[in-house]
């Protein structure tokens, strides 16, 4: 079933929408929590809630073209909050360590809320991604979206560690770099 | 702004960018880029060029004092082959723990031995490979080059000093253009790689292509990679042009443990003309 008819399903307040959505999609989705949360049974959980909250939000939003996306983005924002309500020291590790990576990107870090809308950072980033490559892009990605650790990025697509952490510090750089430029006050 | 605010603020990457990094990637070599015809007759011209030199050479031009393969170094393989562009042997040797002197292995009776054949190792790696900055300790280098310069990696500089003359390299060049990286297979870069082809450089523009497969849905993308089989002269003496800047590293440092067991396929020459002898 394509993400169209799935999608019309949750339209229609059909709760089938929901079972063919957990077989498209289901595995993809736990996988993402299980990296960030560490362990499956927490990830079912994950899972169970993106869809409760799919139900919720869909409608208004009607996300046709990239179902899978806007599923991952609920699951990833449920995950991360997971992980950082409860404490978990070994995935809030991870988590510190990803923030701190970013940190880098950011001219001036300091405690205040982000200075621009999301609209603008959106753009921001966004803007960036599509300056790089195929490659460093979906790295990047994998890192600070799907959370990913450095050895799963490098199985995944077949490269070294080492090839790995030097992309993603050359595309820190050059975040850091686009964002001065463009003239975003992160 | 804080790091883990940026980090939640990552679900805002467009959803094309999110689906189209959740997809496995297996990677596998071409023979030499399509988009090089001219070039390649080129290169094979060159290496014509250096067969006819060499075949004046006799016998006892063969190195037979390299150093040896454990003084420090931990080479994972050496090519040691004729110049000849079609008549190319692969041999792959392991470190001499023994600490003997290393003799390059000419196979008498191998299918591509010749008389006259100047064998010189060529080196694509050196020890762990490491990067031209140490990610670990998060130093913050530009990596870009400026115009007119030449960088070289510490692990290329570090097989330089062992090795010197006594083998060519095999290395991978970034190409910058006033501070912006320069992609491999743009027309400024094949017209750079002809310029040094010009000077008597081995030019190689290596594909990698990449299978993405997402279900049903399989796409192929290909991404050049610039590299040189260069003596050890030819580096240290290399001819910058003014107008670009250049980072050279090892093959083996941009590659890593997964290329390890590739064969080089360079100037034309496919894999069928490759032979793997020995381990």
């Amino acid at each position: 079933m394509d993400d169209n008819e799935i999608v019309e399903l949750f339209l229609s307040r059909d709760e089938t929408a929901i079972k063919h959505t957990a077989e498209k999609f289901g595995r993809r989705l736990r996988a993402l929590s299980y990296g960030i949360v560490g362990d499956m049974q927490t990830a079912e959980e994950c899972e169970n809630d993106t869809y409760m909250q799919a139900w919720n939000t869909i409608p208004p939003n009607e996300p046709r073209s990239y179902l899978y996306a806007f599923l991952a983005r609920i699951t990833r924002h449920i995950s991360l909050n997971y992980c950082r309500d409860r404490s978990r020291l070994k995935r809030s590790a991870l988590i510190c360590e990803l923030g701190a990576e970013l940190e880098e990107c950011i001219k001036a870090p300091d405690d205040v809320e982000c200075r621009i809308d999301d609209m603008s950072l959106s753009q921001a980033i966004n803007g960036f991604l599509a300056t790089l490559d195929v490659e460093k892009r979906n790295i990047f990605i994998r890192r600070y979206f799907y959370l990913e650790s450095i050895a799963d990025i490098s199985n995944r697509f077949a490269l070294s560690q080492s090839k790995v952490k030097t992309t993603l510090f050359r595309c820190r750089n050059m975040l850091r770099k686009y964002l001065n430029k463009e003239g975003y006050n992160l | 702004m804080r790091g883990n605010e940026l980090l939640n603020k990552m679900d805002l990457i467009d959803s094309a960018y999110v689906e189209a990094a959740d997809v496995k990637v297996y990677k596998s070599k071409s023979s030499f880029a399509k988009w090089g015809a001219a070039a390649a007759c080129l290169c094979l011209a060159l290496a014509s060029a250096f067969i006819m030199k060499d075949m004046l050479h006799t016998q006892n031009d063969l190195i037979t004092d390299a150093p040896a393969l454990n003084s420090g170094a931990d080479t994972e393989i050496a090519i040691v082959g004729s110049n000849s562009a079609n008549d190319y042997t692969v041999i792959v040797i392991e470190p001499d723990t023994n600490n003997n002197a290393f003799l390059p292995f000419i196979p008498s009776d191998g299918p591509h031995a010749s008389d006259s054949v100047d064998v010189t190792p060529l080196i694509s790696s050196w020890g762990e490979g490491k990067y031209n900055v140490d990610v670990d300790a998060n130093v913050n280098v530009d990596m870009a080059v400026g115009d007119g310069k030449v960088y070289f990696s510490d692990s290329l500089t570090a097989a330089m000093n062992h090795y010197g003359d006594t083998v060519n390299y095999r290395v991978l060049v970034e190409l910058f253009d006033d501070g912006t990286r320069v992609s491999s297979g743009s027309q400024l870069a094949i017209k750079e790689s002809e310029r040094l082809s010009g000077l008597g450089y081995i030019v190689a523009m290596e594909t990698v292509t990449q299978t993405e497969i997402d279900g049903e849905y399989t796409s192929v993308s290909a991404t050049y990679y610039f590299t040189l089989h260069a003596t050890y002269d030819q580096l240290k003496t290399f001819i910058a042009s003014d107008e670009l800047g250049y980072s050279l590293m090892l093959y083996g440092e941009y590659f890593g443990e997964s290329q390890n067991d590739e064969l080089v396929i360079f100037n034309g020459a496919s894999t069928t003309d490759c032979e793997e002898i020995g381990h």
